[in-house]
Parts: structure tokens; C-alpha cells; sequence
């Protein structure tokens, strides 16, 4: 099983590879800083191309636009530790 | 030869008889009216013993020749003859085959006027059919057929008779920096020079320094601003050397640029609106309101606000409420207020995007000096637009860009603009470049901007790990479906004809990959075992497999199609077998 910090690296990873960020590597990413609003400053496309791959890679379902999804998508740090504890696959 | 058509044609353009007057000056050396009609008549013997073309139903030619005066001899001998000249914007062999007809001009017939003998059948020209044919340099970028008939281009030559005319003497010189061969050029610096007896200078100018080489004369002087900015580093006018008026068309004349080339020039500098569809539509001196051309009328659609052209040029083409333009303006008894093409917005998700707005608020910003936005579809999530800026850095931005990474820079320019865009708005792609592409009409089109974007990665997609239980798990393996674009820039010159992907863009993705993965940094290792089996060519979709060795210090990679490896080899310290290859030019 991979290690938390392992993991944070691979959604960097997968949010690049699904949003297609050109020229940026996991080690530009801030797994504190927010993924929308400032930060990566992604938009509401983006959110949902995200809650898509989501799904396919690791078998998550969330909800659009709850309180609870703000609260995932917050930072890569929060949306590891939402995938660690209720991936499916 | 047969006096009676030529004579109508001269008189059609208003070409005196032979008054001793020059037609055109090479070389410091006059052309005389006589020598001009000596090889009106060769061409014409010449041409009417060439099998003409058909273009949309019309006999003619495709006519090249870079030279001003041949082409205007090859020009009036065709129309003479009532045919069609087709004026391609170049002579590239891509454009010799798309375009089937008969080629005169360019080097291939310049000894032709002299040596072909046939005789010459006479036919009046008829006014209302199509005399030119030519291709449009649109900021679309794509080329596209436009039909002018003598009576379009004798009205337009008549119409900068009437407006700038009076700024002239009959013996002012023209003199051009811009082809001749497109509507800016042909109407300005052809055709009126010719229709209102001004003799025109054959040598283009392409240098600021040119000017300095001038004869004494007065000049009119049809330009475009690509040549004109550069006027402040021009040598000072010789002496004798009087300029009366200068045109700018083709693009935007940024007021710098206008102020500076009046100074230089001590004359007029009019700045011309219009495009290859509508002919000319109005000039203006400096920043003041743009004024119509005479013969013009100006109206706005209600509603969308876009300007609605009703001009004699466009002879029956426009609708009954006139020609709509694809740009927004203001009219008030000052004049016109071109605010920007309506076509600069996008639709994005639901939101529409005003690429202008964007612009505007990016060159805010200090370390933007000037900025294009280009919309650029979204190639593997659905029918989504992304913004791509083209930026010229101010001195202070390139500092900043140099001092750190790319992707950070392009992360902070992306933070400065929230707030004041919407999220859908901010540009995603980043071009950093010293000066803006365009061509040779000093244009900058949006291919040449979207070119800066073509793809040099595929897009990937991670699937799961194929044989999951063996050996411990996925941890250290990745698994990508990659597409190859067919636009990738790799493959132009690669092999023409039969594009395969380079082998050193193979060994660039896969290291890539491990970068973005694996965190691994395969720029200080060596690369071993490589070997290249099957190519990889445009529009497949090979999977590349990353491992990482256990002790962290080497990756794996194998490219495959359809489970045939294409290549195979390993990042590793140590022994090199292989180069790994710098990013290819």
C-alpha cells in the first residue's frame, strides 16, 4: 500500500493528467493550497471533469456542489485523505 | 496590335496618351508611357497564345510576379484581353498545385513578354465581369477566394482620388513597402497610381535605410505599420527628397507609430479601414474618429451594434441595410469608434468570453507588455474552450520569468487576474515570446498565434495496472493510454510524406512520464537496453509502461501498440548506452 505523501503525489498527478495543466509537475503543486479561488485556481469545468475522473480512478461518487464536496476539493492534502478513506478501487 | 481595345482599356483608366510622362521609375530611371504600351502589347500577344484556365466559370490566369511593374503589364494585358487574373498571395509550390490554372509571372515566363508571337485577338473589356481574383489575408487565417470586377476597382482607384488626391501632384512618386498583389496594395498603390497617371517607383521598400536612397521627388507613400514603426530609425530624408501623404492599412497603427512616422515624414500619415471584402472603408490622421471614405455611408445594427457598411465598392454585394461587418462600433457626428470585433467572444461552459476583455486586463498587469488571447479547443474533455495567451513580456516580467519556472510564472499571471475574470476566463496555455508572429502584411493572424500551441505531448490517461497482485501491488507502476495528436509538432519534417515519431520524443515522453509520476528525474541518469522495434505514428494510441525500480534509482519503459512493443529501455546511473537527447529543435 502506498504512503499518504505517495499519494498526495499521485493525485497532483491525476489532476494534471485530467486537466491536462501543461508545463506543471506534481512538485508545482501545493497540496495546501486551494484548488479553486486561489491556488491552482481551477473553475467549474474543471470541477466537474475532475468529480468524472474521480469516479473512474477510484471509484468515488461525489455529489456536485454540497457543502461536503467544498470541503474535498478544498486541497489536494483534503481530497488524498477523502480518496485514501472511501476509494473503491 | 489592336488599338482599338487597348485604347479603351487606357481610357477605362484614364491613362492619357503618350504625354512623355512616365508610367513608373527602375532604378532611378524613368519607364516612358510608349515602353509601357509596347509591352502591354507584347504581353497581351503573349497571353493570347496561353490556353487560359477556368476559375468559378471565368477564363483566366494565375498571376504571380513580384516585380510591380511587370505585374502591372500582365495585369492590364489580361484584362485587356477579358480574362480573369487569379493573384495567389505567394508562389509556393503547396500553392501552384492547389491552384490549376495557367501561371504567368515570377521568374519561370519574365523573358516570355519578348519572345512569344501570336497574334492577339481584340476584345473590349466587359466592366461588370470579375477582373481579379484574390485570396484574403483575414485574421481567420484561412485563405479564402474574393471577387473584385473592374468596375470595384476602378470605383476604389477613384475613390483615393478623391479623398487624398489633393494632397498629390501629378508627378508625386509612389512608393510601397507592402505586396501588390493583395487588396491593400493592388487598389492603393497599383491601380490609383496608374488610373490617376502617377508614375509609381518599381523597387519595394524593405528597409528603413531605403528611404534614405530616394531620389529627389515628392512621394506618396503606401505603407503598412509593421514597416512604418520602424521609420525612427530611418536615415533622414535626402535632400530634395518631399514626402506629400502616407497610407497604413493591414493592421492596427499604434498611435506611436503614427505620431513618429508624421514627424518623420512631415505629411499626412492616413490610416485606412477597410479589408479585401469591403475595399476601403475610412481613414483617420493619428487617434481622431475614424472618417468614411467619399462615397461611404456608416449605419450600426440595432441591437449587436455592428457596423454596417453601404459603400459603392461592394457593387450589389452587400443586403439592402449594407454590408455587416464583423466589427462593433460607435457613430457620432464626430465619426467613427471601432470598439472590437464581435467574433472576439467565445462561449465557454455557458459563459460568454470577451477575449478583448481578457486582453485588456491581462496588459494591465507589469509584466505584460502586449498580449493576444487565442481561443484553442479543448482536444480530449468534450467541446470545452481554453484560453491560450501569446504574451510579450514587459523587461520586468521576463526578469521574473527567468528567475523561476515556467509553470510558477504562468501560475502567478493566472493569480493576478482572479477577481477580475471569471475562472472560465483565465488563459490555461502561456506563450512567452519576444515580438508577435505575422506575416508580411505586418498581420498577425490567429494561425500564426495558434501554431505557437501546437502539442508536443500526448494526451495520457492512467488505466489501472494490468497484473495488480503480482509482485507487491501498483505502488512504482504506471500504466498510460497515451494519444498521439496528429498536429504534434514532431512530426513535421518527420519523415514528409510518412510522419513516424522520433525516437528522441519517445525517450522525452517516457522521461516525462517518470517526472510526473514517479517524481524522477531522468535528466542525470543514462539510458540502457534502448531499443526502437515498431513505429508510432499519428492518431495511434500506443500504452507506455513506468516502473520504478525498487531501490528508487531507475525506471522501466516500454512503448506498445495494439500489445506489439514499439520500443523498450531503462533510465538508469551508470552505464550509458544511449544519450538521452536534447529537446528536439
Amino acid at each position: 500500500m502506498a504512503t499518504f505523501d505517495e499519494l498526495i503525489h499521485e493525485i497532483k498527478a491525476f489532476i494534471i493528467e485530467t486537466l491536462d495543466l501543461e508545463d506543471v509537475f506534481p512538485e508545482d503543486i501545493d497540496a495546501d493550497a486551494p484548488l479553486f479561488g486561489d491556488g491552482l485556481g481551477l473553475d467549474s469545468i474543471d470541477s466537474l471533469e475532475l468529480g468524472v475522473g474521480l469516479q473512474k480512478r477510484y471509484g468515488l461518487k461525489i455529489s456536485a456542489e454540497s457543502e461536503e464536496t467544498r470541503q474535498i476539493f478544498s486541497s489536494i492534502r483534503a481530497l488524498a485523505g477523502y480518496v485514501a478513506e472511501h476509494r473503491t478501487i | 496590335m489592336s488599338e482599338p481595345s487597348l485604347q479603351t482599356l487606357a481610357r477605362y483608366w484614364a491613362l492619357p496618351a503618350d504625354d512623355g510622362r512616365p508610367v513608373a521609375y527602375r532604378g532611378g530611371m524613368p519607364i516612358g508611357r510608349a515602353a509601357f504600351y509596347r509591352d502591354l502589347d507584347a504581353a497581351r500577344r503573349t497571353l493570347a497564345g496561353l490556353a487560359p484556365g477556368e476559375v468559378a466559370g471565368w477564363p483566366g490566369f494565375a498571376l504571380f510576379e513580384p516585380d510591380a511593374y511587370r505585374f502591372a503589364v500582365w495585369l492590364l494585358a489580361t484584362w485587356s484581353l477579358g480574362l480573369l487574373a487569379v493573384l495567389p498571395g505567394d508562389d509556393l509550390s503547396a500553392t501552384r498545385e492547389a491552384l490549376a490554372l495557367p501561371w504567368v509571372g515570377g521568374a519561370n515566363s519574365a523573358n516570355a513578354l519578348t519572345t512569344w508571337d501570336a497574334a492577339a485577338p481584340a476584345s473590349d473589356a466587359d466592366h461588370g465581369r470579375p477582373g481579379v481574383m484574390l485570396f484574403t489575408s483575414g485574421s481567420t487565417g484561412k485563405p479564402e477566394l474574393i471577387e473584385k470586377n473592374l468596375e470595384q476597382l476602378r470605383a476604389e482607384a477613384e475613390m483615393f482620388e478623391r479623398a487624398f488626391g489633393g494632397e498629390l501632384t501629378p508627378e508625386t512618386r509612389f512608393v510601397t513597402s507592402v505586396p501588390h498583389q493583395h487588396m491593400y496594395g493592388l487598389p492603393f498603390f497599383i491601380l490609383w497610381s496608374l488610373s490617376g497617371a502617377h508614375p509609381f517607383v518599381v523597387e519595394k521598400l524593405r528597409y528603413p535605410e531605403d528611404l534614405g536612397r530616394l531620389q529627389p521627388a515628392d512621394y506618396a507613400l503606401i505603407s503598412a505599420p509593421t514597416f512604418l514603426k520602424h521609420l525612427v530609425d530611418a536615415p533622414p530624408p535626402p535632400a530634395g527628397v518631399c514626402w506629400l501623404m502616407a497610407t497604413s492599412a493591414g493592421s492596427p497603427l499604434a498611435i506611436e507609430a503614427a505620431e513618429s512616422g508624421a514627424a518623420y515624414l512631415r505629411a499626412p500619415l492616413f490610416e485606412i479601414y477597410g479589408s479585401t471584402e469591403t475595399g476601403a472603408v475610412a481613414w483617420r490622421l493619428g487617434k481622431a474618429p475614424w472618417q468614411a471614405m467619399p462615397g461611404v455611408r456608416l449605419s450600426l445594427e440595432e441591437g449587436s451594434s455592428r457596423l454596417l457598411i453601404h459603400s459603392p465598392l461592394l457593387a450589389g454585394r452587400e443586403s439592402v441595410s449594407g454590408f455587416l461587418s464583423g466589427d462593433i462600433a460607435r457613430l457620432d457626428e464626430r465619426g467613427l469608434e471601432l470598439l472590437g470585433r464581435a467574433d472576439r467572444l467565445v462561449k465557454i461552459g455557458e459563459k460568454r468570453i470577451s477575449l478583448t476583455r481578457v486582453e485588456e486586463e491581462l496588459a494591465r498587469l507589469p509584466e505584460v507588455k502586449s498580449v493576444r488571447i487565442v481561443p484553442l479547443p479543448h482536444e480530449h474533455e468534450g467541446d470545452r474552450v481554453i484560453l491560450g495567451a501569446v504574451v510579450v513580456l514587459s523587461p520586468e516580467g521576463r526578469q521574473r520569468l527567468d528567475a523561476g519556472k515556467k509553470a510558477r510564472f504562468d501560475l502567478a499571471l493566472r493569480d493576478r487576474l482572479r477577481g477580475r475574470l471569471d475562472a472560465l476566463a483565465l488563459p490555461r496555455r502561456w506563450r512567452y515570446v519576444t515580438a508577435f508572429p505575422c506575416n508580411e502584411m505586418g498581420k498577425v493572424t490567429r494561425q500564426a498565434l495558434e501554431r505557437l500551441f501546437v502539442p508536443l505531448l500526448p494526451h495520457a490517461e492512467r488505466l489501472p495496472w494490468p497484473r495488480g497482485g503480482d509482485e507487491g501491488g501498483e505502488a512504482g507502476k504506471v500504466l498510460l493510454q497515451l494519444r498521439v495528436p496528429r498536429d504534434l509538432a514532431w512530426f513535421e519534417g518527420h519523415f514528409p510524406g510518412f510522419p513516424i515519431l522520433p525516437g528522441v520524443v519517445q525517450l522525452d515522453w517516457a522521461a516525462h512520464f517518470a517526472r510526473r509520476y514517479f517524481g524522477f528525474d531522468a535528466t542525470a541518469v543514462g539510458v540502457s537496453g534502448l531499443k526502437f522495434q515498431n513505429v508510432i505514428r499519428p492518431g495511434d494510441e500506443p500504452r507506455l509502461e513506468l516502473v520504478l525500480r525498487r531501490d528508487g534509482k531507475g525506471v522501466e519503459f516500454v512503448f506498445s501498440l495494439d500489445g506489439k512493443i514499439s520500443s523498450h529501455g531503462v533510465f538508469t546511473p551508470g552505464k550509458q548506452t544511449a544519450d538521452r537527447p536534447d529537446a528536439p529543435a
